[in-house]
């Protein structure tokens, strides 16, 4: 099993290699490379997401050591490889799934695009290291296939090179990206001063021995030091506050990859890494309320981000951050399985949106929501399939997001009844699920419902041909709850999507990462808590929808009223908190920008004027008496004296040479005949 | 002493090859032809070989002389082709094999 | 040793003698090639009485066979034979020769005497036995084992000549 996933790794880089070199020549571009390449891996995926369906548990090893340094203390050797369990499994299925659809996408959306063979060998590299990032065994391996996704990310958000916002863009994304990786770097290297390894299982077995406890780093207990860190990396790469501001821009890559990388998958690997070393960051202790307070605060500012948003994927990116946060809070109060469950159906319906708002924007050539209107009716299947992704995202009963997000929202309630000093966090999460309905629903409202408020635009839409159409009702399906919760009363259904099947899958990670058992007590104030957030959410969810159609299907309140009402807050929101601003203006403008001033007039003045322009006079001076020493006694008197001296006795020796052999012959016999009689007269 | 005794002896041995060696090197030193200083040389070295039997078998009675003398005759052949393929490269390059001609070197 | 066979000997050193002198004073530089075939033959002849059998036929085959060749191969491309003249010699270095001889034939010959008359007699039976042994094994012996370092450099040698050959004959 351990070797299929490194098949299914390993096909997307045969297939990215293809595509760089021969891409070009391959008829279609080589298309179909990519196309078959995911599907393979996918073909090789199901069969272990379904032995985890029909078992209840997957698991496999592949190990061998990568470098080993016996020599150094402690016999230094880093263990690279490949673990499946369920989580993997399940990771697996989707990656290669909403991979395998965005490609299918892809060929529709980027059809005609200039560097089209470049893009599919791009999403073909950023394939492969994702898949390699959720098979990777130890952190290690994971960072630099994380490394190898930003660098993805960097290529596709700026793949329209022409584009001045595109370049900016990816650079903003990569560098911003990077300060949470730096974190990552120390947590690695943090890992292996503590424990010597960065294999999850190793360090999930110290942590539960207790034997990191004790130790300490830069000051601080060791296991808190690697989980800020961890969790650094995971701010970055999942764009939570404050690192989120890369991930609105990164909206200036085509919308497949906007679907497949800032959406489904890429910035799930936040996510993902946290729920790989939640042991670590709960044995920590402290680290958790911080991850809790950084998703809380994230999903809900970003979901009042989303609201006036006018860009319909920038509405998207928005709500992903806000989703991120949902991820990010639930693993801060303990429900790193709500997490996981909420990344999947995430990833389904986000990509799904995604797609469709690609789909659309494909149609009308605008992302203006301004501009759209009234294409229900002219693009029915995309508007069947972002209608049902919507009431998903919004968590409407009988949709997937109502199952993941109840899920997290309970752990937070949970969290929040029993440390009631952090009542903060399932406030913003219910808050954010209200504003989440509202602005999913505005987005819908603008796009498809009311007059074309563009009726050229209007005029040309359409709908979009079967390779777009496909992968959307794929993942629309998805959207659906009963893939997560059954039973659905089909009983050919029933068995195979057994109705506790995720339960039984998080409950053999669990064991794995031997945590500790929950206290006992707290089994009723979940209890009470999930009863809670079912009705909270449901009612919050109603209560954005309702609001939402009152202001942008049916105009009984003014959203330009509305918005002069709330016209301080809306500046702040319309500025995003004045992120950018501060990040751009005061940190890079004023603090590195005079910081770097400073440097360069250091370099200028004490380096290059002083040192080193001084050194050269001194140099200078020295070399004027080592010149004019060198000219009249070495060069006159030394080298031309002996040369000169040289000269003379070859002119003096020269005129016995005669370049005949023979002469140089009875010379040399004539020494013979000499040196005979010598020898003869010495007897 | 008969001719015949002497011809088998030492003295014998060594007068051959004392003779082969002057003839040897007159034609060094006489021949313009640099294929006939070629020749001396060979003469030069057979009497050397000579030498070397001669006294290998009367007064050392061991083989090193012989061993020697293959060697000679080794070094020999080498030089030989050496020579002629100089003697080749000088005729192609002067259309002579006079080795008085030979001496572009001087100046 | 018969009669018979001290002359063969003796006619052998006649024979390497006289082509000597043909190969050094002959006009003709094809004949003085061939005399010197002769007396190569000449010297293989006396290498045989001295109970050097073996040397005597790598000179046959070396020699004979392998030198001569190339030095009338080598005439022959020359196209010297076309131009043969009396003038194949150095006249104004006559008197630098004559000189030459006269310092040089006392002291090889008095050299030589002092050899031959210096060390020890040896038993004339031990000479004749050792000129009746089988000498091939150990010369391959000897080549093999004290003589295996000069036998290695000769090896060298004669691969650096056979390139260094090629080298300078090659056209151009």
């Amino acid at each position: 099993m351990a070797q299929t996933c490194l098949w299914i790794v390993c096909l997307p880089i045969l297939a990215f290699v293809i595509q760089v070199f021969f891409g070009k020549r391959l008829p279609r571009q080589g298309d179909w490379v990519s196309l078959a390449a995911i599907g393979f891996s996918l073909l090789l995926a199901i069969p272990i997401f379904g032995r985890l369906l029909s078992e209840g548990h997957v698991f496999d090893t592949l190990s061998f050591s990568w470098l080993s340094l016996p020599q150094t203390a402690g016999a230094f050797q880093i263990i690279i490889g490949v673990l499946v369990n369920n989580f993997t499994a399940i990771m697996l299925m989707m990656v290669t799934l909403c991979a395998g659809l965005i490609h299918l996408f892809s060929v529709g959306y980027m059809h005609g695009e200039d560097r089209y063979h470049l893009f599919f060998a791009y999403i073909s590299l950023f394939s492969a290291a994702m898949l390699g990032l959720v098979v990777s065994d130890n952190l290690l391996t994971f960072f630099i296939f994380w490394e190898l996704m930003g660098l993805c990310s960097y290529l596709l958000i700026g793949f329209y090179y022409k584009k001045p916002e595109a370049i900016a863009a990816s650079l903003k994304a990569f560098m911003t990206t990077r300060i949470g990786d730096v974190g990552l770097f120390l947590g690695l290297c943090g890992l292996y001063a503590v424990f010597g390894t960065s294999q999850f299982e190793s360090i999930y077995a110290a942590v539960a021995s207790g034997a990191a406890e004790s130790k300490t780093l830069l000051g601080m207990p060791a296991l808190t030091f690697i989980g800020f860190m961890v969790l650094m990396g995971a701010i970055g790469k999942s764009a939570q506050f404050p690192l989120h501001v890369w991930l609105p821009d990164a909206m200036e890559g085509p919308t497949p990859v906007s679907a497949l990388i800032h959406a489904a998958t890429m910035v799930a690997a936040g996510v993902f890494l946290l729920i790989r070393m939640f042991p670590v960051l709960e044995a920590s202790h402290t680290v958790l309320v911080y991850v809790a307070y950084v998703g809380a605060v994230t999903a809900f500012l970003a979901a009042l981000l989303a609201i006036v948003q006018v860009d319909i994927k920038k509405v998207l990116a928005y709500s992903t951050i806000s989703q991120l946060g949902y991820m990010v809070m639930g693993v801060g109060v303990g429900a790193f399985a709500a997490a996981f469950l909420h990344l999947i159906t995430h990833a389904c319906f986000k990509a799904c949106l995604f797609l469709c708002s690609g789909s659309v924007i494909h149609s009308v050539h605008t992302q203006d929501m301004r501009e759209m209107g009234g294409l229900k009716s002219k693009m029915p299947w995309t508007f069947a399939c972002m209608l049902i992704a919507t009431l998903s995202i919004s968590g409407l009963p009988f949709f997937s997001g109502f199952v993941s997000k109840d899920r997290v929202l309970a752990g937070a309630l949970a969290y929040g009844m029993e440390h009631t000093g952090h009542w903060l966090i399932p406030l913003l999460g219910f808050a954010a699920a209200g504003i989440t309905a509202f602005y999913m629903f505005r987005l819908i409202y603008m796009t498809f419902f009311g007059s074309a408020r563009d009726e050229h635009k209007h005029h040309h839409a359409h709908e979009q041909p079967i390779v777009m159409v496909l992968p959307l009702v794929v993942l629309a399906t998805l959207s659906f709850a009963v893939w997560f919760s059954g039973p659905t009363g089909v009983d050919a259904f029933d068995q195979v999507f057994s109705v506790h099947w995720y339960e039984h899958a998080v409950a053999g990670v669990e064991k794995e990462m031997a945590l500790p058992a929950p206290v006992e007590h707290h089994e009723g104030i979940h209890h009470v808590a999930h009863s809670l957030a079912l009705i909270f959410s449901l009612v919050l969810a109603g209560a954005g929808i309702f609001f939402s159609s009152l202001v942008y299907l049916k105009g009984w309140i003014s959203p330009v009223k509305l918005k002069s009402f709330f016209s301080p807050i809306h500046t702040l929101l319309w500025n995003k908190y004045y992120f950018d601003h501060l990040y751009i203006n005061i940190i890079i403008q004023k603090g590195l920008l005079g910081w770097n001033r400073f440097l360069a007039a250091f370099d200028d003045w004490v380096i290059d004027r002083i040192l080193v322009d001084g050194w050269s006079r001194i140099v200078l001076f020295i070399k004027s008496i080592v010149g004019l020493f060198d000219d009249l006694v070495i060069d006159r008197m030394l080298v031309d004296g002996s040369a000169g001296m040289t000269a003379m006795g070859g002119w003096a020796v020269r005129r016995i040479q005669t370049g005949k052999v023979q002469h140089y012959l009875i010379a040399s016999l004539a020494a013979l005949g000499f040196g005979l009689f010598y020898l003869i007269g010495m007897r | 002493m008969n001719i015949l005794d002497w011809a088998v002896s030492l003295e014998g041995y060594l007068c051959v090859g004392a003779i082969l060696f002057f003839l040897g090197l007159a034609a060094v030193l006489y021949r313009r032809n640099a294929i006939g200083i070629l020749l001396g040389i060979e003469l030069i070295l057979n009497a050397a070989s000579i030498n070397f039997i001669a006294f290998s078998k009367y007064r050392a009675v061991a083989i090193d002389g012989q061993l020697v003398t293959l060697f000679i005759i080794l070094i020999a052949a080498a030089e030989a082709a050496v020579a002629l393929a100089i003697i080749l490269r000088l005729y192609r390059l002067r259309e002579t094999v006079d080795a008085g001609e030979a001496s572009i070197m001087r100046n | 040793m018969t009669t018979g066979l001290k002359i063969v000997l003796l006619l052998a050193e006649l024979l390497c003698v006289s082509s000597a002198i043909l190969v050094t004073f002959h006009p003709n530089i094809l004949h003085a090639a061939v005399a010197l075939l002769f007396a190569f033959l000449g010297v293989a002849v006396m290498f045989v009485y001295a109970g050097a059998d073996f040397i005597a036929g790598v000179q046959v085959i070396v020699y004979v066979g392998g030198v001569t060749v190339l030095v009338l191969f080598a005439v022959m491309l020359t196209h010297w034979l076309y131009k043969v003249t009396l003038r194949d010699v150095r006249k104004k270095l006559i008197v630098p020769i004559v000189l030459l001889v006269i310092l040089l034939v006392p002291a090889v010959y008095k050299s030589l005497v002092e050899l031959a008359s210096s060390s020890q007699n040896i038993a004339p039976e031990r000479v004749a036995e050792f000129a009746g042994s089988a000498k091939t094994a150990l010369i391959g012996q000897a080549l093999l084992g004290n003589y295996l370092l000069p036998f290695e450099a000769i090896t060298i040698l004669l691969l650096g000549a056979l390139v260094g050959a090629v080298g300078l004959a090659r056209p151009k």
